[in-house]
């Protein structure tokens, strides 16, 4: 078994707020392995962008409590601030939610795309720079002539294929997406998701994609995790997790899914998340979950393997049940 | 009911042109030849389904009367929005003509509480006579659509969450006893878990209440879900229209097949046909001339980069805006324009 | 109210500014009630006496007691900055509203007039006026000021009414059948409220600017005492030369602190309409 590009082990996330701690990610646990794909699917307020942002030390407001991230076997969380700076982009990239509006709007693409080499020291010469910059952007199916733009020159999957040429200028190890096609007309969205598939494979990088679109993580990682009100719910195979979800979360989310087999049929989740800022006794899902027994509300269920499953973990007293 | 009481929103013909630059040399075509009945007789759900740019949001702000046509016009009944006369006429419009906006954070004044702008039409329109008997007909809008309104009456909006806002808008229009409800992507800012439970409520209102729904979208699977018709708009233009069974499962036009393709499908065992996403992808602009997809397409022919497609009426209730549908069936129907509503369609109750 | 007292002590630079402006108001207000205003009046001590006990500011070259002075002159001063900065507001509001809100022809004409409007000197206005008008005053001074910058207020307004338009509750609102003047007054302007106090501030620092680079040339109000004036006065007299820094340099003391108070409060400010006019999510 190769060593993991990324393990994370028992994360937690605390915000600052004036009500007091927002406990944002709670006891956090997973793996990427070279070249592999995990998803962190999860509503608002589920911690999936706070995982990504502590990992990438980028919180505001915010510090990691508890747990681990090894990055290469390096961790993390300890790491001076300019060492940090050095495994950004060069190790670790990441891909923000936004992106497109992440671009500087008085700077050439080349310019923003050659801050990354200047801020890690890489220098090139005039001719030798354009070059690179030719091939990288070739890499994300742009025409080398888009270095000379402006970001209102391009349109929105144009821009985003640029913040993915940034991602994996330094060629890191590891890629974290965080909703990269969120704001994408859906045409494009597929294009976008193909050429980061390809480029995550060409670098042979690790690839974290966040998101709320099941449906989307269902056709790209080959591991989900679940995320709810900051915890780990339910974390597997993406294909077991579909065929045979543990945990009464993913399968409503699942259920809720609209597919074109079946009109006038709705299925949502009835109530509200619960507030960050108060560590819930038992199940954080027990309010709104059509199998809560009494367990559910006094013992919060820890992450246990789920029988005849390999790497198939879920957070629930009643797992065996979930699936009829 | 009679049409008298249920007046229908027509839009026939409609071009809407933004002109820009100096002496308004740079013309855009927003929408083009658009026709559309809403509501009447037969109130259907109708999804208008398309991408950015695809001239929806101008369609809604249109029907509300935020935009007036370059050509065209849009009727109310037997009055042309532009040509109400007094009050009475544009409030028993504004009344009966409903509307629910993408973002539930923006649609609050963040001074007032939550319920100041559900309060207002509802003395405006005279379905109260006073404020305490208008607070009575928020409640029960809000508990209609399952908010308790003990904690909900009384909060400011960023006392709510965006889902609990979305339906406290959804009551606003409820509470108004509207003919027509126009909804502009409800959902989208709204978590998946409260989706279906929102879009229910949306079909309920139809089903049960006979409002004609309009429902503005980019995602053509809770278009599916929820419509009896599915008109789908590229560049300002119908590209296809016809039941949604019919336009999802036996589409004709090749941008309904592109963006089906692009859908990923809720079970990981269908493949995507990811590919490697060589393509670039889209254009900017759209065409000056011809049909705005042909860019695009990969059945493109050259005429398609010359002349414009009418909508080609291929069944009773099917039509299609391009070029490969043109035939001696479709040709002697003159190449007329059909509107969506006039032609009879099919309204399905059964799911599946 | 709890809850706007509770953010002005939460915020450290708008409590200090307020709390200057405070004490320099209640000094204004109640000041002229506990002094001998004829001591300020020319001959009424011995001259060019530096501050001692009996005189804590000293005596100006004419007989004038300059602590008395300093309290008669403030309230004046501020008299004509207020009174300046709210006609320039009322009129930036009143014409700002219209324009962002009604757009088209009306629009046109009003940006049109102040962008005009603002590239006029002032002072070479000023210097025309004063020099042509029998007895400058302070209201008049006020008046004058007021119409020469009411031009930055109006575009501000405008430019904040222009983005309050477009919003979601606005469009609600009209779909509610509101009037334009409901429209304006009900869901707009309250909305405004903090630009408004914003541009206040700065509609009053620009027009006490404005008035005692006025006076300081000698085009003020001759027969009342205003700050400005004194300094006026003292460099007149040469008191630079005479060594009579008591005469220029607590004037211009007393400036520095009701700037610094309104600069103070202006940036504390900033962080309060930041945050209201931002999206509350």
């Amino acid at each position: 078994m190769t060593a993991p590009v990324l393990d994370v082990a028992g994360l937690s996330v605390e915000y600052r707020t004036s009500s007091g701690p927002a406990f944002a990610v709670t006891d956090v646990s997973f793996s990427v392995q070279p070249g592999g794909r995990i998803g962190l699917v999860g509503e608002s307020g589920s911690g999936k962008s706070t995982t990504v942002l502590a990992l990438m030390r980028l919180l505001r407001n915010g510090s990691i409590a508890a747990g681990s991230a090894r990055l290469e076997g390096v961790e993390l969380t300890g790491l001076s601030e300019s060492a940090m700076r050095a495994t950004r982009f060069a190790r670790m990239s990441l891909v923000p939610q936004g992106a497109m509006s992440s671009l500087n709007p008085v700077l050439r693409i080349s310019e923003q795309i050659g801050d990354i080499f200047d801020d890690h020291g890489i220098r090139h010469g005039a001719a030798a720079r354009r070059a690179i910059l030719d091939t990288l952007l070739n890499r994300v199916g742009l025409a080398a002539a888009v270095q000379d733009r402006f970001p209102h020159q391009l349109s929105g999957g144009m821009k985003q294929r640029v913040c993915i040429a940034m991602a994996i200028a330094l060629e890191p190890a590891l890629i974290l997406a965080d909703e990269p096609t969120s704001a994408l007309d859906v045409m494009v969205q597929k294009q976008v998701m193909a050429t980061l598939g390809r480029v995550q494979a060409d670098i042979g990088a690790g690839i974290v994609l966040i998101g709320h679109d099941m449906a989307l993580m269902a056709h790209f990682v080959d591991d989900l995790g679940v995320m709810y009100a900051g915890r780990m719910v339910e974390r597997g195979p993406v294909r077991r997790l579909f065929a045979a979800p543990h945990h009464p979360y993913t399968l409503l989310l699942i259920e809720a899914l609209p597919t074109f087999r079946a009109r006038g049929r709705f299925r949502g989740i009835p109530g509200v998340a619960p507030s960050l800022l108060t560590q819930v006794a038992g199940c954080p899902f027990h309010p709104r979950c059509p199998m809560a027994v009494d367990r559910c509300r006094t013992e919060t269920p820890a992450l246990r393997p789920v029988a005849g499953a390999q790497g198939h973990v879920a957070a629930c007293h009643r797992a065996e049940d979930v699936s009829r | 009911m009679t049409d008298e009481t249920r007046p229908a929103l027509v839009a026939e013909h409609v071009d809407v042109t933004f002109s820009a630059g100096f002496g308004g040399r740079i013309k855009t075509h927003a929408l083009r030849d658009l026709s559309l009945v809403v509501g009447g007789a037969q109130p259907a759900i109708t999804a208008v389904v398309g991408e950015s740019g695809s001239g929806k949001t101008t369609l809604m702000r249109l029907l509300l009367g935020f935009q007036s046509a370059t050509a065209g016009a849009v009727r109310f009944g037997d009055v042309a929005l532009t040509e109400f006369r007094g009050a009475a006429a544009l409030n028993d419009y504004r009344r009966q003509v409903q509307a629910v906006f993408q973002d539930p954070f923006d649609v609050f004044n963040p001074f007032y509480r939550i319920e100041h702008p559900l309060v207002a039409p509802l003395v405006t329109f005279g379905l109260a006579r006073n404020r305490a008997q208008a607070l009575d007909l928020v409640a029960e809008a809000m508990a209609a659509v399952g908010l308790r309104p003990s904690e909900t009456i009384g909060k400011y909006p960023h006392q709510l969450s965006g889902g609990q806002r979305q339906r406290v808008m959804i009551a606003r229009a409820l509470s108004l006893r509207p003919t027509i409800l126009l909804a502009d992507e409800p959902v989208s800012m709204v978590d998946a878990s409260l989706r279906s439970t929102i879009l229910e409520s949306l079909w309920q209102m139809n089903r049960e209440k006979g409002i004609a729904l309009v429902y503005v979208t980019h995602d053509l699977a809770t278009a599916y879900q929820i419509a009896d018709v599915i008109l789908v708009l590229y560049g300002g233009m119908v590209m296809e229209v016809g039941s949604a069974r019919q336009v999802i499962h036996a589409p004709r036009h090749p941008y309904t097949r592109a963006l089906i393709d692009a859908v990923p499908s809720p079970d990981p065992d269908v493949d995507w046909n990811l590919g490697d996403g060589r393509a670039t992808g889209e254009m900017q602009g759209l065409p000056s001339a011809g049909c705005p997809f042909a860019p695009r397409c990969a059945d493109a022919m050259a005429r398609c980069g010359i002349e414009t497609p009418a909508l080609y009426r291929t069944e009773t209730d099917r039509a299609t805006a391009c070029f490969l549908d043109e035939g001696p069936e479709t040709t002697t129907a003159a190449k007329v324009q059909h509107s969506v509503g006039i032609v009879p369609v099919q309204i399905e109750d059964k799911a599946g | 109210m709890a809850r706007l007292l509770a953010f002005i002590l939460a915020n450290r630079a708008l409590s200090a500014g307020l709390a200057i402006l405070t004490a320099i108001c209640i000094v204004a207000v109640l000041g002229p009630l506990l002094v001998d205003t004829a001591l300020s009046r020319v001959g009424a001590v011995p001259p060019r006496l530096p501050p001692s006990q009996l005189y804590p500011f000293g005596t100006d070259g004419q007989g004038r007691e300059m602590f008395t002075v300093i309290i008669v002159a403030l309230p004046q001063t501020l008299k004509i900055g207020v009174t300046a900065g709210l006609i320039s507001l009322a009129i930036g509001v009143a014409l700002g509203l219209i324009a962002g809100f009604v757009g088209g022809l009306l629009d046109a004409v009003i940006r049109t007039a102040s962008d005009v409007m603002m590239t006029i000197p002032g002072i070479a206005v000023m210097v025309l006026i004063a020099a042509n008008v029998r007895e400058m005053t302070v209201t008049l001074m006020a008046v004058i000021i007021a119409s020469l910058s009411w031009m930055i207020a109006t575009r501000m307004i405008r430019a904040q009414t222009l983005s309050l338009r477009d919003r979601g509750y606005v469009q609600i609102a009209i779909l509610n059948g509101a009037s334009p003047l409901r429209l304006v007054f009900v869901e707009v302007l309250p909305n405004l409220m903090p630009f408004i106090a914003a541009s206040f501030v700065m509609t009053v620092s620009q027009a006490m600017l404005a008035t005692i680079g006025l006076e300081a040339l000698g085009l003020g109000p001759q027969n009342e005492l205003t700050l400005g004036v004194t300094i006026y006065w003292a460099q007149f007299y040469s008191a630079v030369v005479r060594g009579m820094w008591w005469w220029w340099a607590i004037p211009i003391g007393a400036l520095a602190l009701i700037f610094v108070g309104l600069m103070l409060t202006s940036i504390g400010m900033d962080g309060f309409v930041n945050k209201r006019i931002g999206v509350r999510s």
